[in-house]
């Protein structure tokens, strides 16, 4: 399955990528996920329970996240829930979607439509 | 609580396996955003709450189609990789489909269809009844009286006829006309598309001025110019001013059920002044409307209330047993015949259906056993068996849309079919077409259907487990699925049985009708029905002289045996019954001492048709106006009216009714029966008048209508145009109608049954072939399946007569038990065809014996290719192969 180019699954949606963002630092149950994209983003993106887990059934079925057999400290655990945790295709996934959209980025800046990046 | 399962109940929104794979997970984000909302009041749980349903809304439809795409695409790869199941499996659902979609045509378009009138269901038929008749047409005085007295229906009178028609082409023509009282076209409530409807002052005593043409009619002469109104055409002789242009497509109600369309429409003159007493005369075909809000019921005891008037009144006329007045729906009046024959049709086409759906959810059984391990490997990577059945039925659906499509080409044949056997066997299938009513039917039929024959094979191979079936490798049929296969089977060789033994029972009553003596010899005989216009023969001596004329011409054309005519034509055209006095046979009470069908004939009439002389002689020239009045009688009037005595010698004198003082007659001759009435129904008490001493009795069609019947040596159609010429140089005004030999009006008797017969019998082929098709399926599969089995047998000695005899026994084993099963369903089934049989039983043991006998030979063939094949199993490839 890791044999699949990343590049595939491009471009994704806004939703997908903040998916993608707050599973990068580690395995998460659905609520947690949309609390922190709402929190990241500024609730600019709100995902609904149904539009998180279409996205994260599309993300299973293609090997991009995992269910996490694993559980964190059984004291936090709630036994309802399910935690979900990027796969490394996944991780490649979401490092090609940046990519690409540091690409566009670029062309944005060369163009001048945006200003030069501050620090990076 | 109640908001988790308000939300559960929303996520039936979702695709059934994305529910239940993440649903739990979803109820319980909803669960967390309305706690964390909790603090924020009511506007925070609208707030999740809208969001949840928002999201569920937009989800839910996007995931089912995406699915669905998934799942059509899928299909199509798998089907185009066995093109053998796919073309097998489109020619089965297409038969099945289309035949059901051609009946489905036929009984909208008959029975479905509303009346084309305004407010249809306020329309009634009127008719008398009196015992031993159930509709009995009214007459002049009654249709008068009904009409004046009731205060719930507004009654309208119809008749048809036939007229000359010479001022448009060279030759004149004769076409078919609708006499209707004035306000009809008001009483439908349907107005002329072009001019007017009639008005009283239309109607004259006389030939009448002026007249309503037809679409049809307009459209052919007149090129639909629309300045034919006010414009004068010549009607039998006299110029006519056309007032009005019908809708396309009018039909008057007495038109509705014969297949010939008025060409033309002529105000009917009823004279309201004429004495009332004079009650003979039934000719009229009334309906009406009931007023508004009036019930039927209502309306009917209204009648009953003057009926009993009228009975006060006119005593004499009123002595037929039981006179009463009978209104019935004018929907159930002219369609109700129809539905029982196209019930069992119906029935007949649904049961095709019923097996092309067993035929095909066999073979998908069968595909089904090689794709199991497809499946397996799909369920072992994650597919649920909701997904997996999702996906058959998807096959099943798409399959059988695609045979449904196939079947519209079937449907238009069956079509084209039914016309051609029968368009007068059914009213109202001129013009029948395949529309967006039809298509739109064929379509969810076919969804229906491959739901029906999907769901067997989906349930079954869904069910698959993933060790057992990978152990099993293709070796052995594992018996449950093996099991719904023969059970199939036996059903489809059931349902076949009973289909067969429907079209047994009613081609054998075909060959019984057929060979139904009609009383005349068909072969040989030339017909026409030629009729004179009332303008210049206006009276018994003018139309003598025309028709003596006539058969005299045609007598002395080169070929010609015999000539005659007669105001009848045997299975065509029979005529009503007269009543009469029989010289010393007082009449009791008012009651005439005896009645007969009445025919007017030449000379010769006898001769043409061969009716055998039983007694006495037959008319002959010298029976003419100057000499003593005679009369001719058939063997059943003999026997009805004079058993034991010679009727010969005996007078009779025809009851007066409306017309002229009859003379008595003297019965000179006695001939043999003849069906008038078709073949089916016995014949009645007939007489026969000459022609040349015909008093009127009423001044009708019957009066100047005539079939010349002609007897000739050589092929009947082939003398036409020789008696043509004939007729034309005595008239060239009068056209012939109907020219058609003896042969062919035998054959149109019979139209209805013809066309019964036909689609049954079709039906019947269909389910056997359909049927034989599954059991070699079955057997190939099973003989596959133990090849293993064989090899073993033959190589421990078994001969191979013994193994083609195991495996012969296994198929007729499935016929038997099917024809056990489908012999019980024929003799349940067989009492509903009752109605449609003729000289033979619903439950005919010898019908039922040959069907089954001929299953088992065809269940014995389609088992022998299969069975042949297992006695050339070699032995040492067959154990090897595992």
């Amino acid at each position: 399955m890791s044999e699949r180019a990343p590049d595939a699954l491009l471009p994704l949606t806004p939703g997908m990528f903040q998916v993608l963002i707050a599973l990068a630092d580690g395995e998460k149950h659905g609520y947690a996920i949309i609390k922190e994209v709402a929190r990241r983003t500024g609730g600019r993106v709100t995902l609904s329970a149904a539009t998180l887990y279409t996205i994260i059934r599309r993300f299973v079925q293609e090997g991009v996240v995992a269910e996490s057999s694993e559980r964190p400290d059984p004291a936090l655990d709630d036994e309802r829930r399910r935690y979900y945790l990027l796969t490394p295709f996944g991780r490649r996934v979401a490092r090609a979607e940046a990519e690409r959209m540091e690409t566009a980025l670029g062309m944005a800046r060369a163009k001048k439509l945006i200003p030069k990046a501050r620090g990076v | 609580m109640s908001g988790d399962r308000w939300f559960r109940r929303l996520l039936r929104l979702l695709p059934f396996d994305m529910r239940s794979d993440y649903g739990a997970d979803m109820e319980q984000v909803f669960r967390d955003e309305r706690r964390a909302a909790a603090s924020d009041g009511r506007g925070g749980t609208l707030r999740v709450w809208s969001r949840a349903i928002a999201g569920l809304l937009a989800v839910g439809p996007r995931e089912h189609l995406v699915q669905l795409r998934q799942d059509i695409r899928y299909t199509i790869r798998s089907m185009l990789r066995q093109p053998g199941f796919v073309a097998i499996s489109l020619l089965t659902l297409a038969l099945g489909i289309g035949a059901n979609t051609a009946i489905f045509n036929l009984v909208r378009a008959v029975l479905l269809k509303p009346l084309p009138y305004h407010e249809p269901e306020r329309l009634v038929a009127v008719w008398n009844r009196w015992d031993g008749t159930d509709a009995a047409r009214l007459s002049n005085p009654e249709f008068l009286d009904y009409a004046e007295k009731s205060r719930t229906l507004t009654l309208a009178g119809s008749s048809s006829t036939a007229v000359n028609i010479s001022s448009v082409g060279g030759e004149p023509e004769r076409v078919s006309a609708g006499l209707i009282t004035p306000d009809a076209l008001d009483v439908i409530g349907v107005a002329p598309a072009l001019g007017r409807p009639f008005r009283d002052a239309d109607a004259q005593p006389d030939q009448p001025t002026v007249t309503i043409l037809s679409d049809g009619f307009w459209r052919r002469h007149f090129g639909s110019d629309p300045s034919i109104i006010g414009r004068r055409i010549v009607v039998n002789g006299l110029p006519t001013e056309v007032v009005g242009v019908m809708p396309p497509d009018f039909m008057l109600p007495i038109e509705i059920t014969t297949a010939t369309r008025a060409e033309l429409y002529a105000p009917l003159y009823l004279d309201a002044g004429a004495p009332r007493n004079r009650r003979g005369g039934h000719y009229l075909v009334a309906f009406g409307r009931l007023s508004a809000g009036t019930s039927i019921e209502t309306a009917a005891s209204e009648m009953d209330g003057i009926v009993a008037r009228l009975t006060r009144q006119y005593p004499d006329e009123h002595d037929q047993g039981n006179f009463r007045i009978v209104l019935r729906p004018l929907r159930d009046d002219l369609l109700g015949d129809s539905r029982q024959v196209l019930a069992i049709l119906s029935a007949a086409v649904a049961l095709v259906l019923l097996l092309a759906c067993a035929n095909v959810a066999n073979l998908m059984l069968a595909r089904g056993e090689a794709r199991r391990r497809e499946i397996v490997v799909r369920t072992a990577l994650g597919a649920s068996r909701f997904r997996i059945i999702r996906q058959l039925l998807t096959e099943s659906c798409l399959l059988a849309l695609a045979g449904s499509a196939v079947g519209l080409i079937v449907a238009h044949w069956c079509q084209r079919a039914v016309l051609a056997f029968g368009a007068d066997a059914l009213p109202r299938i001129h013009g029948l077409e395949l529309d967006r009513t039809v298509l739109l039917f064929a379509a969810t039929l076919a969804l229906a259907t491959g739901v029906v024959f999907g769901s067997i094979p989906a349930f079954q191979l869904s069910r698959s487990r993933v060790t057992e079936t990978l152990k099993e490798a293709g070796r052995g049929l594992a018996g449950g699925r093996a099991g719904m296969r023969r059970a199939l089977v036996i059903c489809q060789v059931s349902i076949a049985l009973v289909l067969m033994v429907a079209a047994g029972l009613l081609i054998k009553s075909y060959a019984n009708v057929t060979s139904v003596p009609s009383g005349v010899n068909p072969d040989g005989v030339l017909t026409m029905r030629i009729t004179l216009p009332a303008a210049r023969y206006p009276d018994r001596p003018e139309v003598s002289a025309f028709f003596n004329r006539l058969v005299d011409r045609v007598s002395n054309l080169p070929g010609v045996q015999a000539a005659g005519a007669g105001s009848g034509l045997p299975l065509a055209v029979a005529s009503g019954d007269w009543s009469f006095d029989i010289a010393g046979r007082p009449r009791i009470g008012t009651r005439y001492p005896g009645a007969a069908d009445w025919y007017v004939v030449t000379h010769g009439y006898f001769e043409a048709l061969r009716i055998p002389l039983k007694r006495g002689r037959l008319p002959l020239a010298s029976d003419d106006a100057g000499g003593r009045p005679v009369i001719f009688i058939n063997e059943s009037m003999a026997r009805a009216l004079f058993a034991g005595e010679d009727p010969i010698g005996r007078r009779i004198r025809l009851s007066r009714s409306t017309g002229a003082e009859q003379p008595w007659r003297t019965i000179a001759g006695i001939v043999a029966d003849v069906r008038y009435r078709g073949l089916e129904t016995p014949p009645l008490p007939e007489m026969y008048i000459p022609h040349d001493q015909f008093v009127h009795f009423f001044a009708g069609v019957q009066a100047r209508a005539r079939s010349l019947v002609v007897r000739t040596t050589r092929e009947p159609m082939a003398l036409a145009n020789a008696v043509r010429a004939a007729l034309r140089a005595i008239d060239p005004q009068v056209p012939a109608a109907q020219v058609r030999d003896m042969e062919s009006v035998v054959s149109e008797s019979v139209s209805e049954r013809r066309l019964n017969v036909f689609l049954i019998a079709s039906f019947g082929v269909v389910s056997l072939a359909l049927a034989a098709i599954g059991l070699y399926g079955v057997m190939a599969f099973s003989v596959a399946q133990r090849t293993r089995e064989f090899g073993l047998r033959l190589a421990i000695g078994a001969s191979r007569s013994a193994v083609l005899s195991l495996v012969l026994k296994e198929g007729v084993g499935l016929v038997v038990a099917g024809a056990a099963i489908g012999s019980m369903g024929a003799l349940i089934f067989g009492g509903s065809l009752a109605a449609l049989l003729f000289g033979i039983s619903p439950r005919d043991m010898g019908v039922l014996a040959g069907v089954v006998a001929l299953l088992i030979v065809i269940g014995a063939v389609a088992s022998l290719v299969p069975a042949h094949r297992a006695t050339r199993v070699d032995p040492l490839v067959a154990l090897r192969a595992d």
